[in-house]
């Protein structure tokens, strides 16, 4: 019981302090909000621009399977031998080197416009570091976090393929909570290993979150669930808000959750540095 | 500070690379056009609420219960414009409203807007204008669309604010509902109902099949057939 009150009494303290040093850090704070700002306005017209384009050739390919001649149907040997026989094979190709450039300029998004964050993110901590090398640490170990976050995507977008095939609901696997585990356990290392770049090598980052991540189980979860709590918090807040006025949703999402990006940022550095392996 | 600049250099390139790659979309993934122009039918007024019948018995009519904003149903159009290039005044082809608003909310809004294009005699290029950017349809698109088809933009918004055809919507949307239609696209040739994405193959083996009825029935009864087109 000891033990529990005095991790919520640091987890308290660290808030605190977190928010304490970002007052302090006031320029540093802005940059990390604007950057966060931009990377969702250009990630979110990324997105737009490739999945509409997606979403149009697996339309495409839904209508010629369900236009097909039964005799294509019972001739073809397999799903490939019949996307090729009833002309969808270009549409799959299309989806595959458009899901490639897709993932490539995000991630290419996601390098410059974090890298930069958690540079900022030490220099808040007042945690002594080259920025070039945080900068590339920050890419080399997202490397292994995107490859994972590629695969779950891929994973889902041909379940739901599958799945939409069988029951005809596009959002038939939009909640599966396998999918979200992955997704949630991807975020969980991710962030830990984020937080060692200043101090270490990327490789060691990645092998310093899995032993942080399993060894200070408790330690590291304690600092995600009032991560979790603050953010269903500002989620509740704003779909309240959104039931009064709409348009002050986006006002209040900008206020609310960009500078709690910045705050979550800080605190689960200054949180991860207490501990050791 | 060398290292840095390089750095920032770097990242900037890689933005505008990334930027312009996504704005370069439709020119390195086009949308795959049906390569078919001939408009489906006649442009203009639709003559009383109800689509009337066919006016000679060797015309095959083929009805299309659509929707703007369900992709099945433009998967259907380039099939329906090879048909209609080969077959020419052979048959007819009729749009149907039948917009589903639950999973389409646009759909009544785009279907209303294609019948104030009729009166301008414009419903089949804004039909086709519809179906082109229907990943991107929006309530300021369906505007859009109405000036780049070439619209009396004044008549075309007097229109709009007046809903006054949302009765032809009401009537063909009832009247799917009568004949069994149950999503879209449906087709009815000669009356007969075929859901889905009809394939271009299907479509010749039916219309030449009722084709080939009328002919037969012409030279059985040819007088009876005469009749009829005289009071049609």
């Amino acid at each position: 019981m000891n033990k529990v009150k005095s991790v919520a009494a640091d987890v308290c303290s660290c808030t605190a302090n977190a928010a304490r040093a970002m007052w302090a850090d006031k320029k540093d704070s802005l940059i990390c909000m604007a950057a966060d700002m931009l990377f969702f306005i250009f990630a979110g017209f990324i997105t737009s621009a490739y999945m509409t384009r997606m979403v149009a050739s697996l339309y495409s390919i839904g209508a010629l399977l369900q236009g097909a001649e039964e005799s294509a149907v019972l001739a073809s040997d397999g799903l490939f031998s019949l996307l090729d026989a009833v002309g969808a094979a270009p549409h799959v190709w299309r989806i595959a080197a458009m899901l490639t450039l897709m993932t490539l300029s995000l991630f290419a998004l996601y390098g410059l416009f974090h890298g930069f964050i958690w540079v900022h993110i030490f220099k808040i901590l007042r945690i002594k570091t080259d920025p070039t090398t945080i900068f590339k640490r920050f890419v080399q170990v997202s490397v292994l976090w995107a490859a994972l976050f590629f695969l779950q995507r891929v994973i889902f977008f041909v379940a739901s393929f599958f799945a939409t095939l069988r029951t005809k609901d596009p959002t038939a696997l939009n909640n599966d909570p396998i999918l979200l585990s992955f997704l949630f356990i991807i975020t969980y290392f991710a962030m830990i290993s984020y937080t060692q770049t200043a101090e270490h090598s990327a490789l060691v980052s990645i092998h310093r979150s899995f032993s942080l991540g399993v060894r200070r189980v408790t330690h590291v979860l304690a600092a995600v669930i009032l991560l979790v709590i603050v953010f269903a918090a500002v989620n509740y807040a704003l779909l309240a808000l959104q039931t009064l006025w709409s348009t002050l949703v986006l006002i209040g999402g900008t206020v609310t959750v960009i500078p709690a990006m910045t705050w979550a940022r800080v605190f689960f550095a200054a949180w991860m540095h207490k501990l050791k392996v | 500070m060398k290292k840095q600049t390089a750095y920032a250099t770097g990242g900037v390139i890689a933005l505008i690379i990334v930027l312009l790659l996504a704005l370069s979309l439709d020119l390195l993934f086009p949308l795959e056009s049906s390569g078919y122009t001939t408009p489906l039918g006649y442009e203009g007024p639709r003559s009383g609420v109800a689509a009337p019948e066919t006016e000679s018995q060797n015309v095959v009519l083929i009805e299309e219960f659509s929707d703007f904003q369900c992709p099945f149903c433009a998967q259907a159009v380039p099939i329906a414009k090879r048909v209609k290039a080969h077959y020419g005044d052979q048959i007819e082809f009729r749009y149907r409203h039948f917009p589903i608003e639950k999973i389409h909310p646009l759909a009544p809004r785009a279907a209303l807007a294609s019948e104030c294009m009729r009166d301008q005699e414009m419903f089949w290029t804004y039909h086709d204008l519809l179906f082109e950017n229907q990943a991107r349809l929006s309530d300021s698109m369906i505007r859009e669309l109405a000036a780049q088809a070439g619209a009396e933009m004044a008549l075309f918004d007097a229109c709009m604010s007046s809903m006054r055809h949302a009765v032809i919507l009401q009537e063909d949307f009832l009247e799917g509902r009568e004949r069994g239609v149950e999503g879209t696209p449906t087709f009815f040739v000669n009356g007969a109902r075929y859901e889905g994405v009809v394939s271009y193959d299907r479509f010749v083996e039916i219309i030449d099949r009722e084709l080939t009825r009328a002919e037969s029935q012409y030279a059985r009864d040819p007088q009876d057939v005469d009749r009829k087109e005289g009071t049609a």
